[in-house]
């Protein structure tokens, strides 16, 4: 039932999902296009890191819309068809969404495959000054982590997305809206900072997002 | 009078009668206006009227300026003018400003720099509607009648304020700093945030220059930091600061660099390509005017030397560092800070290594965290049912 529920997932996401794993490997090659070619060794090292910076926010970009890509394409026929094909399955809920789960997860695993293959391939036709290095594994950990986050919180969105869901949003906005005009108020943004500092910190769900995406470093 | 002389006076009379009445006939007609003349002059009376409106809004609009700069606010030796919702701002960006300035400059530079200097705390349309006044008249308005020394500020925080004021009491110092010290650097801003990056890049410039100097400091051999940083006079041959092949590649890089400055022709060889002789290079490498090779460590290395030193010192710091320019920089940054050479470039070199960034492998929590929000968030779909 696995292979069914991937087919199906690879069927409706593979076109989006193509072009997230063309744009993922050739990031590396369009950097280095960039800084004039493979030989970056006589350029400065400030220059070299500057233009790899640029390239790592490409790569945060597409963890985020290949993570939504994904997730979205999971569940979009289960929407407009109103979960009648979920539901007809002869396994529980749980199980339905776990397939579609492992689905989604195998497909990220492909386009961390694209990223890991572009990132070896530039780290490996590069030619750097002595000072800066590769970290082609660092990097795609990195993305693999950012967009297993993407996906995942995607996917329960657009899994649970139903009127009780969006009533719930719609309550959750008003009651952050209301805690922060309390905070802002009240307690002079004493508690929009904190929540601020965990956001940037490594434990939040946006904590990957924030670091160096860098191919080459020192 | 006979009956024919009363007829000829009678006829004479209707005669000249008419020939009055025919002058003015045609008097009256001749000043009668043309359509064009009375298109012409309704045009000039709208034209009149729209320019009297348009004054009458002008002096208005300057009037409401005028009437609604209410506060002025003074802060150590700031002055600053600011609208009545921006006062709380202003001021609280003045006394950040003044508290982290002090130290820093001193309280004499500071009052030198903003003497006489009115910081307006304004949006900025207020402030080029003031512009284009000023320009038409020649006369500067400023909250009733403020002196023309003023300068404008975005009201978009009490940071930005602060910056301002920051940035032109740094702008006086290194404009009044000598040529010596400004040539191998200039004073950098006293902004946390700016000392953050600035060590950053610092760290970059250590870890990546291709000197020798430069990678025995950043191996701890104190000494070469100050080959590194430019502060022996007269500079190190080049044979001590580079090696033979970081010869080569300044060599490639400033001929290539050259190359589109001097017009070299686009096919002359490289003298120092890969496959070049050596003794050419050399020769190419020698040959280059002195100021040409980049020193190995610049900007960033200076400039966090000089706040090392200018933190480690305190107050006063600024004033030792300039007060004898007729002294070598590296005496001069020791004097500053209040130690000897070798513990300032130590402690220099500690603070750039602990500016090293966030490597980019993810960490252990980071990757953990990761995965639990995605597992966590994806959890949300097993709410999934037709409900509505």
């Amino acid at each position: 039932m696995f292979k069914q529920v991937l087919y199906t997932q690879w069927k409706w996401a593979q076109w989006g999902l193509l072009v997230a794993c063309v744009v993922v490997f050739a990031t590396p090659m369009l950097a280095l296009a960039s800084l004039g070619g493979r030989d970056v060794s006589l350029l400065p090292v400030d220059t070299v890191v500057g233009a790899l910076q640029g390239a790592g926010v490409g790569y945060a970009v597409c963890a985020v819309l290949a993570g939504m890509w994904i997730a979205a394409s999971a569940w979009s026929n289960d929407q407009q068809l109103d979960y009648v094909y979920a539901l007809t399955r002869p396994v529980p809920r749980w199980y339905f969404v776990m397939l579609r789960f492992g689905g989604g997860t195998a497909l990220v695993a492909a386009v961390v495959a694209a990223c890991v293959a572009g990132a070896l391939v530039g780290a490996s036709v590069v030619r750097l000054p002595a000072t800066l290095h590769t970290y082609p594994g660092a990097l795609s950990l990195r993305f693999a982590l950012a967009l297993f986050v993407s996906f995942g919180a995607a996917f329960g969105v657009f899994g649970a997305a139903s009127k009780s869901l969006s009533r719930s949003t719609a309550i959750g906005l008003v009651a952050v809206l209301g805690i922060v005009a309390f905070d802002v108020t009240l307690l002079g943004g004493a508690l929009s900072s904190a929540v601020g500092r965990f956001l940037v910190s490594r434990w939040s769900p946006i904590g990957v997002y924030i670091g160096r995406w860098m191919l080459i470093d020192v | 009078m006979s009956e024919r002389t009363r007829a000829t006076r009678r006829l004479v009379c209707g005669i000249a009668a008419g020939a009055a009445l025919a002058t003015m006939a045609t008097m009256t007609g001749a000043q009668a206006p043309s359509p064009e003349a009375v298109r012409l002059a309704a045009r000039a009376r709208a034209l009149t009227d729209t320019a009297e409106q348009l004054k009458r809004t002008r002096d208005a609009l300057l009037a409401t300026v005028r009437d609604s700069l209410l506060d002025t606010i003074r802060v150590g030796p700031f002055t600053l003018a600011a609208d009545a919702r921006y006062v709380d701002l202003a001021r609280t960006g003045a006394e950040s400003a003044w508290a982290r300035l002090r130290p820093y400059y001193g309280e004499h530079r500071i009052r030198a720099a903003t003497a006489n200097v009115v910081f307006v705390v304004r949006p900025d349309s207020l402030h080029r509607l003031l512009y284009w006044e000023r320009f038409a008249h020649l006369t500067t308005w400023v909250g009733g009648r403020l002196e023309g020394n003023e300068t404008w500020v975005a009201p978009t925080s009490h940071g930005a304020v602060e910056a301002h004021l920051g940035e032109r009491v740094q702008a006086y110092v290194n404009a009044a700093t000598d040529r010596p010290m400004r040539l191998w650097a200039l004073t950098p801003p006293a902004n946390a945030d700016v000392a953050v990056d600035l060590f950053a890049n610092a760290f970059l410039q250590l870890q990546t220059a291709g000197s020798v100097p430069a990678r025995e400091c950043s191996a701890g051999v104190l000494p070469q930091c100050v080959s590194a940083l430019g502060l022996v006079v007269p500079p190190e041959p080049i044979d001590r600061m580079f090696t033979a092949a970081e010869r080569r590649a300044i060599g490639r890089r400033l001929y290539e660099q050259r190359r589109d400055t001097f017009r070299v022709p686009k096919d002359a060889p490289n003298p120092c390509a890969d496959d070049a002789p050596d003794a050419g290079c050399e020769r190419y490498v020698r040959s280059l005017p002195p100021g040409a090779i980049p020193p190995p460590m610049a900007t960033a290395t200076r400039g966090a030397l000089l706040l090392t030193a200018i933190a480690m010192g305190g107050e006063g710091a600024l004033d030792r560092l300039l007060a004898d320019s007729t002294a070598s920089v590296t005496s001069r940054l020791a004097s500053a800070a209040g130690v000897d050479r070798d513990t300032l470039m130590a402690r220099w070199r500690t603070r750039v290594l602990a500016a090293r960034p966030e490597p980019v492998l993810p960490s252990t929590a980071l990757a953990v965290a990761a995965v639990v929000w995605g597992i966590g968030l994806a959890g949300l779909a097993l709410r999934m049912a037709r409900v509505g």
